[in-house]
């Protein structure tokens, strides 16, 4: 799993969405790439694919988004989701304590599959429901501590907390790639050949396989 | 739950909505579509009078011919879709010989899980349909009880997400939530592979490789694309499966494949497929990432080549032909095999068996 980092320094990370269905995954990410809520929602039953580009202290990054099902069967198609991911969002809904249960599941997926290279989030979503929230702040965010993951609350329908966390989570991306490449150069024999990876510049792509 | 309902839909199409509810998406193509139905339209006629025709020569259940495959081949005027699916599906036998089966089924009870999911589906079904919004007398009670009571007589399956396309469509056609009920069960016991929609959806693995394999047959140069860009083939084709094309392609071409689906079997539904990336072969070839394919996907399922739905039946069934449900059958076999020794193994492999064709294929000339 390498950053796949182009000689013009432009960081490629995937970054996939899971969670139990219903916990607004799809509207996280429609919040971040396009700034749009939709109350008419639509169950997701194949992943899609969204594309962003960033720019963080001169560091050009860009993220490919998989927004996944979230009903447990179509995990039957599991590892081909979030194989070769260098983050993941874990989101569950704060009036919904089963779905934080699933987080927890997921967690324990991903450390054996992916090991500690993964930088993980998890997103306590619906926060504009707090009335309704039945999942402890606390007790969320001291979960995510114990497994090396940052927590959020986040709204994709008041447009909240979702920007910080994809920020967050690609500043520690970029953390991880670039202690692999010192790892790696290390290792490397002096005079080796730079691999050159096309990195021209493409419209912002979405794509889905409806 | 509550009892089986029959919901009357006012036919006939408007400037915002079609003629089975649909409200016009915002890039909807006028003219495009214009021209479309002015080609279309005669042939629904002529198509009518042929079927008024038969049904008068014969009553059903119809038989079991050339002269029937042919005559649904071209499509079943849309008054008499329900009665023939009924019929040629096998649903009015497995009705008749279950008389109060559905009515049992919706007084039996659920389990929570299933409710809930059920419920969190019925407002993201069709949201572009006028009858599924949330007016009280629309189809979204109609739906729940449906999904129910499958659920209900299949408990090993549930709910899986995908069947409220499916069973959603149905209602649309058959305005009739007992016949939708039936025509599901027809196509779980007499039309679809077991296991298709269990809780490992293991049917639908199946049948994605099968169609993979196909493809490497049928279309090669698309086979060896998606190898070299090491794409994995089920990203792309998942609701293909569990859909049934419901909510892929649009409505009029989906009738006309179900209505081959309902008489000839789960063959056409690999004819399709390999009809739709056989139309798309050339964008495909062209996009050289995940994104760039799935949007040239995308752009052929909604194209006109698809929209005519008279030639792109014509297409998939000449395109993929001859395609023997032997040959299905036993590539089902085959595949099966794999898919239960790669899940074996999934545990130590990361990826996972569903590259088999990609990573590992059979030899498609063996």
């Amino acid at each position: 799993m390498s950053s796949n980092q182009g000689n013009l320094g432009a960081f490629n990370f995937k970054v996939v969405l899971l969670g139990e269905g219903c916990v607004g995954k799809t509207s996280v990410v429609l919040r971040y790439i396009e700034d749009k809520f939709n109350d008419k929602h639509i169950s997701t039953i194949q992943a899609s694919f969204l594309t962003k580009k960033l720019n963080i202290s001169g560091k050009r990054i860009n993220l490919a988004i998989w927004d996944t099902a979230g009903q447990e069967r179509f995990h039957a198609l599991g590892p081909i989701y979030y194989r070769d991911s260098h983050g993941a969002i874990l989101v569950y809904d704060i009036t919904d304590e089963d779905s934080f249960q699933k987080v927890k599941n997921w967690v324990k997926e991903l450390r054996k599959m992916l090991g500690t290279r993964v930088c993980v989030c998890i997103a306590g979503n619906k926060a504009d429901l707090e009335r309704d929230r039945v999942v402890s702040r606390e007790e969320a965010s001291r979960y995510a501590e114990s497994v090396g993951a940052k927590h959020y609350d986040t709204s994709a329908k008041q447009n909240h907390g979702i920007e910080e966390m994809f920020l967050d989570l690609s500043q520690r991306m970029v953390e991880v790639a670039e202690q692999n490449e010192q790892g790696q150069a290390q290792l490397r024999p002096s005079g080796s050949t730079v691999q050159v990876i096309d990195d021209s510049e493409k419209p912002e792509k979405t794509g889905c396989c409806s | 739950m509550a009892a089986p309902k029959i919901v009357q839909i006012r036919s006939g199409a408007t400037k915002q909505v079609d003629g089975y509810g649909f409200l016009k998406e915002p890039d909807f193509d006028d003219k495009e579509h214009a021209d479309y139905v002015k080609r279309y339209l005669p042939i629904l006629v002529n198509r009518r009078k042929k079927w008024d025709a038969l049904l008068q020569k014969q009553q059903l259940p119809l038989s079991k011919n050339d002269l029937t495959k042919r005559y649904i081949r071209k499509g079943i005027p849309q008054v008499y879709r329900r009665l023939v699916w009924m019929d040629v599906s096998g649903a009015q036998r497995l009705k008749e010989s279950h008389r109060g089966r559905y009515k049992a089924l919706l007084a039996s009870s659920l389990s929570k899980e299933v409710v809930h999911a059920i419920k969190v589906d019925l407002s993201r079904t069709f949201t572009h349909n006028v009858y599924f919004g949330s007016s009280p007398d629309g189809l979204r009670l109609p739906l729940f009880n449906v999904l129910g009571a499958f659920a209900s007589a299949h408990p090993d399956v549930g709910y899986c997400q995908g069947l409220n396309y499916v069973a959603g469509l149905l209602l649309l056609v058959t305005r009739c939530e007992e016949d939708t009920f039936w025509l599901l069960e027809a196509l779980r016991e007499n039309i679809l592979p077991s296991r298709y929609y269990a809780a490992d959806l293991f049917g639908v693995l199946v049948d994605m490789e099968v169609l993979g394999y196909l493809i490497g047959n049928k279309v090669p140069r698309v086979h060896a694309h998606f190898k070299k860009q090491g794409i994995a083939w089920n990203l792309l084709v998942t609701r293909w499966h569990v859909c049934l094309y419901a909510d892929v392609l649009p409505v009029e071409t989906v009738l006309r494949i179900w209505d081959c689906l309902f008489y000839e079997g789960s063959k056409v539904l690999f004819r399709v497929g390999i009809a739709l990336v056989k139309l798309g072969e050339e964008k495909i070839l062209g996009s050289n990432d995940l994104f760039a394919i799935t949007e040239s996907m995308k752009e052929t399922c909604t194209g006109p080549a698809v929209l005519d739905c008279h030639a792109f039946i014509r297409r998939s069934l000449e395109i993929a032909d001859p395609l023997s449900g032997k040959t299905i059958a036993s590539l089902r076999g085959r595949v099966g095999e794999d898919v239960e020794k790669f899940r074996g193994l999934r545990g130590r492999r990361c990826g996972g068996f569903t590259d088999l064709y990609l990573g590992n294929p059979l030899d498609p000339r063996s």
